[in-house]
């Protein structure tokens, strides 16, 4: 028998969020401390896919992947058709916390990446009660939104340009040049393949709504451990960005990610669990 | 100039993705002109003059050297590197590549390979 099935399992949970209710798909595999993945803007949690099946992760921690309302195979709300999608720190977070309730998740450690990387931030210092740490994938307190006007954005959405490939395109000058072709390309499928008018929708938290400059970063690390990992390759949000925030955040933990990209899971997941599993083993030897 | 024409026409994902392209694209380097004059995909002529129509891709020489370096530097590593680093601008129609940024990315990609062997 030539065929290999994974240990993961997929499965659907409905959400009743604050305006709407939302079908949403998520996939979990292993057991122990509950590792919540969080994955970028205009993808889905297919980039965990190798953080999902590596034996050395699920040994010791339950990881769950959920697909964002709007994302990957996660229902949008009827009446779609009517309506721009556009993605506040407010509904972002409020997705997460009604996920967590629904499988009754306590004190996960919740990894993210980009806009994901951004909405940790925002759960350390807001519901810091609910996690036990957040890991930040490509984390900065903003994504340089002065320099470029709102409808720069556009491409990603017009009847006349083809956005899963303008999407692709774009997100190819992310990823780095030691990154294998195979996960390359992969990762930029999941761009082309995404919902119209979604991946704008979420570069509005990422460069509008969930600007975090200004703020105070007050996170306590002795009861949220706060782990900060940033690819060199990664000019939207670079790793110079990331370690301010370590600067800013007492007992944060930073490192760069030589030869890697803006999607670190997902363009080259063997290099990346390099910078990951001491990570996962420093939070699990935590008091 | 040949072996170049013959690597843009001959490459797959250029033709799948260049069926309905039609355009004039020039990589400005410094003082150095690289014009592509491209009918539905086909490069059809390479100048050293400054494209007439279409857009330009306006950097410094040493930002240009630094993409075609054997593994370039973080900002330089890719077309959307370049323009969203700053290091790289776009002049004229911008909707020609926005509309066409896959095309437009792997001609530069092969644009590269050609540049890395002449001066290697």
């Amino acid at each position: 028998m030539n065929a290999v099935f994974d240990e993961v399992t997929g499965r659907y949970v409905q959400l009743n969020l604050a305006e709407e209710s939302v079908r949403l798909y998520y996939e979990e595999a292993g057991s122990g401390l509950p590792l919540l993945c969080l994955h970028t803007a205009g993808a889905d949690g297919r980039q965990f896919r190798e953080i999902i099946r590596n034996q050395q992760v699920t040994e010791n921690y339950r990881v769950i992947i959920p697909d964002m309302p709007w994302h990957g195979k996660s229902s949008p709300p009827v009446g779609w058709q009517d309506r721009d999608y556009k993605l506040s720190t407010e509904d972002y977070l409020s997705y997460i916390l009604a996920f967590m309730d629904a499988l009754e998740l306590e004190q996960p450690l919740v990894m993210g990446c980009s806009i994901g990387g951004r909405v940790v931030l925002h759960l350390a210092l807001r519901h810091q009660d609910r996690i036990g740490g957040i890991i930040g994938l490509q984390s900065g307190l903003d994504a340089g939104a002065d320099e470029y006007d709102p409808e720069t954005l556009s491409n990603f959405h017009r009847h006349d340009v083809h956005a899963g490939y303008s999407a692709a395109g774009w997100m190819a000058a992310l990823i780095a040049p030691q990154s294998p072709d195979n996960h390359r390309w992969e990762t930029l499928w999941h761009y082309a393949s995404g919902g119209p008018g979604v991946f704008k929708g979420d570069l509005y938290f990422y460069a509008y709504d969930g600007d975090l400059r200004n703020q105070p970063l007050s996170i306590d690390t002795d009861t949220c451990a706060v782990y900060l990992l940033s690819g060199e390759y990664d000019w939207s949000a670079p790793p110079a960005g990331a370690q301010e925030i370590a600067e800013r955040i007492s007992g944060a933990y930073f490192r760069k990610m030589d030869g890697m990209g803006h999607f670190p899971m997902s363009e080259n997941p063997d290099k990346f669990l390099e910078y990951l599993l001491p990570v996962l083993d420093n939070y699990r030897e935590q008091p | 100039m040949d072996k170049l024409l013959d690597r843009l026409n001959s490459d797959p994902m250029l033709r799948r993705h260049g069926a309905y392209y039609s355009t004039q694209i020039s990589i400005v380097a410094g003082a150095e002109n690289h014009s592509f004059d491209i009918n539905l995909g086909q490069v059809e002529k390479l100048l050293e003059v400054p494209a007439a129509s279409g857009f330009s891709l306006v950097g410094a020489a040493d930002a240009w050297r630094k993409f075609c370096e054997p593994v370039p530097p973080p900002e330089h590593h890719e077309l959307g590197a370049l323009l969203g680093s700053g290091h790289v601008r776009i002049e004229g129609d911008m909707y020609a590549m926005q509309s066409n940024f896959m095309y437009v990315r792997r001609l530069l990609e092969l644009w590269r390979e050609d540049q890395r062997e002449t001066r290697s």
